[in-house]
């Protein structure tokens, strides 16, 4: 027991020296999270400069975390922007709008043939101009 | 001198999974250490080779060659904080002098205060272990923020942001010896303060 109390003791002022690698170090703190109340009193410090650093660590580390997912979802929501409004875009390029034509059997999604064909046929049932106000006047 | 590294390695961890032993938590915070390592050498050529101009100037500043090697560490240190948006300054050099400026007079005007004792409040009416440990982190935090900026940057470096020694010397460019010194200062004067604190609460408890 008094061994490792010299061997702590060492260790403690080669740390107090800046002179420890990061094993010793390591060492040291698991030492003091085990240690409880029954160390002398010239130690309680570095007890409590451990205990204040695992505190800062656990804080930065759900900093780094909740500041990645942050990045994360400005990332997801940018990028979700783009594809929605990119599809659209692409579909109109292409004329797949889903509208067709049937013309000599075939089936035709050109939208430039459709939108004329559906023109043309829209014209042939059409009511002329002056006949939308004489049906007005024949309304009592 | 062969330190072994931390081996750090980009884990998500549950709540669950939180260790009793507060070390390897250390281990799945940082960010990939290549990375890291790639952006210090980086920083190291481009920065760390202006330092003889910053000393030259801050020893014309200061007129003394000890407090102008923490302020080159500062500045270096405050460039390394914003290492990401360096390429947008068109000129690092004049960035880093004028830090270098700002920071001569910033410590010019306010006198490095001496800490004033701090009655830190301690709930006696239960001898409870875990609030005295509150109660002893909230002192160290205090000693923290009344520590010289230099030594209390490098302290979290090394032992809050797990950086090697190696790193921190790539990055302020200082010396080993210098290294060893902040260090050392930094929890000597933690342990002193901690210990004239804790026995002045002990003489004027109730």
């Amino acid at each position: 027991m008094n061994k490792d109390r010299k061997y702590i003791e060492n260790l403690i002022e080669k740390y107090l020296d800046g002179d420890t690698s990061n094993n010793e170090e390591k060492l040291l703190r698991r030492y003091f999270t085990n240690s409880g109340n029954d160390i002398p009193d010239e130690w309680k410090a570095l007890r409590a400069l451990f205990g204040y650093e695992t505190v800062q660590r656990k804080n930065a580390l759900r900093n780094t975390r909740t500041g990645a997912i942050r990045i994360y979802i400005r990332y997801a929501a940018v990028a979700s922007a783009v594809i929605l409004i990119a599809i659209p875009i692409m579909m109109h390029r292409n004329g797949t709008s889903g509208n067709y034509a049937v013309i000599d059997g075939k089936v035709c999604t050109d939208s430039r043939i459709v939108t004329s064909e559906a023109e043309k046929a829209l014209m042939m049932v059409a009511i002329g101009e002056d006949e939308t106000f004489e049906a007005l006047g024949q309304i009592q | 001198m062969s330190q072994n590294r931390v081996s750090n390695v980009y884990t998500t961890r549950t709540e669950n999974n939180i260790p009793q032993n507060g070390m390897t938590s250390v281990k799945a915070q940082f960010s990939h250490r290549s990375y890291r390592n790639m952006n210090i050498e980086q920083f190291n050529r481009n920065i760390v080779t202006m330092r003889n101009e910053l000393m030259a100037t801050a020893i014309r500043l200061s007129g003394n060659s000890e407090t102008a090697e923490d302020l080159v560490q500062e500045v270096m240190l405050k460039l390394w904080s914003m290492h990401g948006e360096l390429d947008r300054h068109t000129c690092p050099k004049a960035l880093a002098l004028t830090i270098l400026r700002n920071k001569f007079y910033d410590g010019r005007r306010h006198a490095r205060h001496e800490m004033t004792v701090t009655h830190v409040q301690q709930d006696h009416g239960k001898e409870d272990t875990t609030v005295e440990t509150a109660d002893e982190i909230d002192v160290i935090r205090r000693i923290m923020d009344s520590l010289p900026p230099l030594q209390s940057q490098i302290l979290r470096m090394k032992e809050i942001d797990g950086y090697d020694k190696e790193e921190i010397m790539k990055i302020t460019g200082c010396t080993p010896e210098s290294l060893r010194q902040n260090l050392s200062r930094a929890r000597r004067r933690i342990k002193e303060e901690f210990m004239r604190i804790t026995a002045y609460n002990a003489m004027n408890r109730d």
